[in-house]
């Protein structure tokens, strides 16, 4: 179960909806299943793929978590949006995950975010797992 | 010896360790002993065909291994190795 507070949850969808028709992503920052904050970054993926991918770069990477550090907190996932598309992770997805990361996903129809859900990448990295989001 | 520092996530596949020492003479025998020390690694640091996986860079002394000779990169006793990700999706 991941946790997530409403307000969160809203600046999620609205950094979707504001990359929207391109993918919008950042770190989840937080402790034990439990998101403190988030941490918008720009994507870095060549213009002609934002639509349906997005890259964090490794010195984003760095900066994020050295933030956290900062803060006593860890990078504990990944948030990006999905415009026009379920938001159902695709293999694309799983090729790059990480593991114990949270990769919340939000689908944006037409420049509106709908919903967002949750998964983690199995140990074997063969599936995803949905994991509930629990808003607090 | 080269020592290498690895992202906060992969801590926990290597003993909680943000950075050690591992003996190699490249990067390639360096990745070698390191998944052979802590095996659990080596799914998520190599892709089924045993390369290293797209979304892992690695710097040596700062420099990203793409601008010097990539996995067969010489290594030196004092060389500081920087494993670090990228995120990426679609």
């Amino acid at each position: 179960m991941l946790a997530v507070s409403r307000e969160l949850l809203a600046r999620i969808h609205r950094d979707g909806e504001e990359a929207y028709p391109e993918e919008g992503a950042g770190f989840l920052i937080g402790n034990e299943g439990s998101v403190v904050e988030i941490f918008p970054l720009p994507n870095a993926r060549e213009d002609t793929a934002r639509h349906n991918r997005y890259l964090i770069t490794p010195e984003d990477y760095l900066k994020a978590e050295l933030t956290a550090d900062r803060l006593g907190l860890s990078l504990i996932g990944v948030f990006h949006s999905h415009p026009d598309h379920p938001n159902r992770p695709s293999e694309f997805d799983r090729d790059w995950a990480q593991p114990f990361f949270s990769y919340i996903i939000t689908s944006v129809n037409k420049g509106k975010a709908i919903e967002s859900r949750s998964w983690l990448l199995k140990e074997d990295r063969s599936e995803f797992l949905e994991e509930k989001i629990q808003i607090k | 010896m080269p020592n290498i520092r690895f992202p906060a996530l992969m801590k926990y596949y290597v003993d909680n360790q943000s950075e050690f020492y591992a003996a190699g003479s490249t990067v390639n025998t360096l990745l070698d002993n390191i998944v052979t020390r802590y095996p659990a690694l080596k799914t998520h640091l190599f892709d089924s065909n045993g390369n290293l996986r797209r979304h892992f860079n690695i710097f040596i002394n700062g420099v990203h291994l793409r601008e010097l000779n990539g996995l067969e990169t010489e290594l030196k006793e004092d060389d500081k190795v920087i494993l670090m990700a990228s995120a990426a999706g679609g």
